[in-house]
């Protein structure tokens, strides 16, 4: 009972009082608008599925023919995988200062505490997920763009010109739409942002950050299926790209640092120093 | 209630904090911890709430080990030094949200409590918006309104006027006489005696005298 409690709290006050979500819709309809640019650029509308997609789009695997062309850093991407981790950055942290201790004594086990911690930050994932999506659709439904999770092969192309697009491209089903553009990526983003806190209870929240920030930029230089934020980038997605990464394989790895990440927090909270200031430690 | 420290260190950084505390405290009393800054009394404080791990020995709570049985004592009320609490909240609603946690206090204990320190329960301030006196007097009514076994409060008098600190005295004992354990850390000695039962005194995180001993 007091676990289920603690959630409601952490929910209201990590979630509803953060204003940092307010940004998402924001960095949203600005990517939306840059992909309305491209595809122009190919006289091509796209749909609700394409808009997400390029939402997610990345940087196609790394290569020494790539990089002859000079690298470009995925500025957008890279953009919608660290504001969720900026998002779900301090609150723990900051709520141990105010009245945390005090939610933490009553709540009588420190792994309560925990566990809703880490509700809280998947709940987080979900909240930013669903905003991304609701963004996009309202982009969408202004400019008169389908909402629908068709993706035309034409816009595909247009959207991953680089790659060595497959021609399945073209037939996507919704089902593989809501796994490749929606779960993976969400799976990613979720591994990565309980990553963040394990790590900011380990070290710091700004180190917690930093060390994620530099794991999200490694990925995109680097295909490796061990760099979950390589799960994140749609354009080395083996659903439509040759030689992609293996989507199930990725979601098993993503669930897998998901689950890893809880269980070690929990361990090391259960014996972690509370209300130690850094200088201190 | 009993709480027990055996033979409690606490290192950090190959610096100790806490050397070899041996304590046994019960319910129905006040006890004093008296140091100059630095000499150990909120490490103590934190490690009897369950806060800070020993690094070597055991505290228990009615033999029950804190860390291993237990994560913290089961009926506590902590006042920690420079307390904080949500900054667009009322004082009546940052207490209703701690309340919430365990259902132990109703709104009229809430009200009562803020009384009981000064406040007025239907200030609709936020806390964002409080002096000093004003924040430490929340954190005693935070302490106290669940009416918990066990209370710690740590520098209470801090940062109090004349009259502040006449009613937290009153608070202590009230509390005492209602049966509850106070465990308190000043550096005011003069304040010490005129509450405290036993007063222990804190040298580079050893109990290097106590007022029981000395009687």
């Amino acid at each position: 009972m007091r676990c289920f409690k603690l959630i409601k709290y952490d929910l209201k006050q990590g979630i509803l009082k953060n204003r940092l979500y307010l940004l998402v819709p924001l960095s949203t309809v600005i990517i939306c608008n840059q992909c309305r640019l491209h595809l122009a650029a190919w006289d091509q509308s796209g749909t609700w599925a394409i808009y997400l997609a390029y939402c997610f789009r990345g940087l196609q695997r790394i290569s020494r023919q790539t990089l002859s062309g000079g690298f470009q850093i995925p500025v957008f991407w890279v953009l919608m995988l660290v504001l969720p981790l900026t998002v779900t950055l301090d609150y723990p942290f900051r709520d141990i200062k105010t009245i945390g201790p005090q939610m933490l004594v009553r709540s009588g086990r420190r792994v309560t505490w925990w566990l809703s911690k880490c509700f809280w930050n998947l709940c987080s994932t979900i909240v930013y997920f669903a905003l991304v999506l609701f963004s996009v659709a309202v982009f969408c439904f202004c400019l008169k763009v389908p909402i629908s999770m068709e993706t035309p092969m034409g816009s595909m192309m247009a959207l991953f010109s680089e790659a060595d697009i497959t021609e399945a491209a073209g037939e996507i089903t919704a089902g593989q739409v809501l796994f490749v553009f929606i779960i993976i990526p969400f799976s990613a983003v979720a591994a990565l942002n309980m990553e963040e806190m394990l790590f900011s209870l380990i070290f710091r929240p700004i180190y917690g950050f930093l060390f994620s920030v530099a794991l999200v930029t490694a990925a995109s230089y680097v295909t490796s299926p061990f760099l979950i934020g390589n799960y994140a980038n749609v354009t080395r997605c083996d659903a439509f790209i040759d030689n992609g990464l293996n989507s199930q394989s990725g979601l098993l790895i993503c669930i897998g640092v998901l689950f890893v990440s809880i269980a070690a927090g929990a361990l090391i909270f259960r014996s972690r120093d509370i209300l130690l200031d850094y200088k201190e430690l | 209630m009993e709480i027990t420290l055996e033979n409690v260190s606490k290192t950090i950084k190959r610096s100790t904090i806490i050397d070899n505390v041996n304590l046994h405290l019960y319910s129905g009393n006040v006890y004093g911890f008296k140091g100059y800054n630095g000499s150990g009394k909120t490490m103590l404080m934190r490690m009897i709430a369950g806060l800070l791990h020993p690094t070597r020995g055991d505290v228990k709570i009615d033999g029950k080990t804190l860390g291993r049985d237990i994560d913290f004592p089961p009926s506590i009320g902590l006042f920690l030094e420079n307390p904080a609490f949500l900054a667009n909240y009322t004082s009546v609603e940052n207490l209703k949200l701690i309340a919430s946690l365990q259902g132990k206090a109703d709104r009229e204990k809430i009200r009562n409590a803020l009384c009981r320190v000064g406040l007025d329960p239907d200030d609709d301030r936020k806390y964002r918006k409080y002096s000093l006196g004003m924040k430490q007097r929340l954190g005693i009514a935070c302490a106290i309104f669940e009416e918990p076994e066990v209370l710690l409060l740590d520098e209470p008098t801090n940062a109090l006027d004349q009259e502040g600190v006449k009613l937290v005295c009153d608070v202590i004992r009230s509390e005492r006489d209602r049966g509850a354990m106070v465990i308190m850390a000043s550096h005011e000695h003069e304040r010490l005696e005129s509450l405290a039962d036993t007063i222990y005194t804190i040298e580079h995180g050893r109990i290097v005298s106590c007022s029981d001993e000395e009687n």
